[in-house]
């Protein structure tokens, strides 16, 4: 009763800040009959063909290899928005927090908040594809989600701190954000399978990219690639790495960044 | 409780520094001192602040532009932080110098405010009341249901100020009393801005009106070039400030003249 009582408060603000999501999203959406619903409907078609373009016939059944790219997809979304939309976050939203009840981690909490939206968005459209075309693969690894969704939360949160403060003394490295999420989508398997490194590159690309073990993340969450602890080991320390850089960072530049015009 | 604690605060603006930046240095009528830094402009907007309000002051800022008002509006709100000095704040705090931030264009006057309900905590069993008080109050009848961008800019102020019936905290920070063009909704602004200012348990309200300060506050803190020039009841420091101000004008009507 202790515990509930003092966790309900945080669920009633996360109730708020989704609900809060939800109609800006809509406003994002309005004019069309579908919505909202343009955001699973727009990666379920990405991914359909981003899945038959890049199919890896000999690796696995095109149905499996389209869940595998559906999977990676929407988290990659997640990812990029977690950098590019964090690169003017103190510059243009901050004052509009400020009159609005948030504090400067409350921003980043409320922008992080709206992409678990499309991503849980995203999430639904994955969830009944699996049931309908391979429900054999929903099991136990299931109960891995919570771990990993503090896991993507707490890093999404410290990345998109750091990001903000390196445009704010690098203007320039916006851009460079925005063309090194591009570059990464290439070179992380969100397309093409990791079991397909018979080249040496790919190879290369799997072991010393970190966001490689992210992706691989919610395909074993969702029993679409077998449990690896190293995947899971690797994203722990560089997850608690950005954490821990993101709050040394974020106090000693607090002071500073809110007065930089 | 409420409190506002600053002790000895500067606060600077920080611009990154564009071409030649010498142009910056020369001094005009108004505004802070700019200092260049190796890679940024530093605009000195609070200097030596000390201020200490408890529960039930009504404090007034007076001074130029570019003295520091909002400045220090924005350091009470948590906007801007202090570079030295402490800053100390309890209890919660309600600026108001953009009611209308994070209003979205696209969607109904109905929809923006179950937004701001939501960003102000309102309860959601109460969130409709409290749109329907916003509708009532802003008299745009059917345009509430229709988009912001669909509004002309008179009606979408109206909007804009019947949201001060979604305002609620303990401290509460004004820059400018907010006057409505329309008489039909001014009485009704004044009436909610009154209402909102006995409820706060601390009020700092910047303004260049005599009237609004001697009808709100008990204090006054005249501000100059970031520093506070002098604190104390609002006819005397007004008195003093108006005589400075005259001097400065008839100090400088001499030097054109020369």
């Amino acid at each position: 009763m202790h515990i509930w009582k003092s966790i309900r408060p945080h669920l009633s603000d996360l109730v708020r800040f989704f609900h809060i999501s939800y109609i800006e999203a809509t406003s994002q959406h309005r004019g069309t009959y579908l919505g909202v619903l343009w955001i699973p409907l727009s990666s379920l078609i990405f991914s359909a063909m981003l899945a038959l373009v890049f199919r890896h016939s000999h690796v696995m059944p095109l149905g499996d290899f389209f869940l595998y790219v559906l999977t990676g997809y929407i988290f990659w979304g997640f990812i990029a928005a977690s950098i590019t939309g964090s690169t003017d976050v103190i510059q243009s939203r901050f004052e509009f927090a400020v009159h609005n009840n948030l504090s400067l981690p409350g921003l980043f909490g409320k922008l992080l908040i709206d992409r678990l939206f499309h991503y849980f968005l995203n999430l639904a459209l994955l969830v009944a594809l699996i049931l309908l075309m391979s429900p054999s693969k929903i099991g136990p690894e299931i109960a891995l989600f919570l771990p990993f969704l503090l896991l993507i939360a707490a890093t999404s949160m410290g990345t998109a701190y750091l990001v903000n403060l390196v445009t704010i003394f690098y203007p320039d490295a916006k851009t460079l954000f925005s063309v090194g999420v591009r570059f990464m989508f290439f070179v992380s398997p969100v397309f093409w399978s990791v079991a397909e490194t018979t080249s040496k590159t790919r190879a290369v690309l799997v072991q010393y990219n970190p966001v490689a073990y992210y992706l691989s993340l919610p395909r074993q969450v969702f029993g679409i690639e077998p449990i690896k602890p190293l995947a899971w080991f690797i994203a722990v320390i560089v997850s608690i790495t950005v954490c821990i850089v993101a709050c040394l960072a974020y106090h000693r530049s607090q002071g500073f960044v809110r007065n930089v015009k | 409780m409420a409190k506002i604690d600053i002790r000895d605060a500067n606060v600077s603006y920080y611009l990154r520094k564009r071409g030649d930046s010498t142009k910056s240095l020369k001094r005009g009528a108004v505004g802070a001192h700019i200092l260049v830094g190796h890679r940024y402009l530093e605009i000195a907007a609070l200097r030596g602040i000390t201020l200490s309000l408890k529960d039930g002051d009504r404090v007034g800022l007076i001074g130029m532009n570019g003295s520091g008002k909002s400045t220090l509006l924005k350091l009470c709100a948590g906007a801007l932080a202090a570079q030295s000095g402490t800053v100390d704040i309890e209890g919660r705090v309600s600026p108001q110098f953009a009611l209308g931030s994070g209003l979205r264009a696209s969607l109904t006057g109905r929809q923006n405010a179950e937004l701001k309900c939501l960003y102000m905590g309102v309860q959601q069993s109460a969130i409709s009341r409290h749109v329907e008080d916003v509708k009532e109050l802003s008299g745009l009848g059917g345009y509430f249901e229709l988009p912001i961008h669909s509004y002309s800019a008179g009606m979408r102020s109206r909007f804009v100020m019947s949201l001060l019936r979604l305002v609620r905290g303990e401290i509460l920070i004004m820059d400018e009393w907010i006057n409505a063009a329309d008489p039909t909704l001014s009485l009704a602004v004044s009436g909610l801005q009154t209402q909102l200012i006995k409820k706060a348990k601390i009020l700092l309200l910047a303004s260049h009106s005599r009237r609004v300060l001697e009808e709100w506050v008990e204090t006054l803190i005249w501000l100059d070039e970031g520093k506070i020039k002098a604190q104390g009841k609002v006819e005397n420091v007004h008195f003093e400030y108006q005589a400075w101000m005259n001097m400065r004008k008839a100090a400088n009507s001499a030097e054109k003249l020369e």
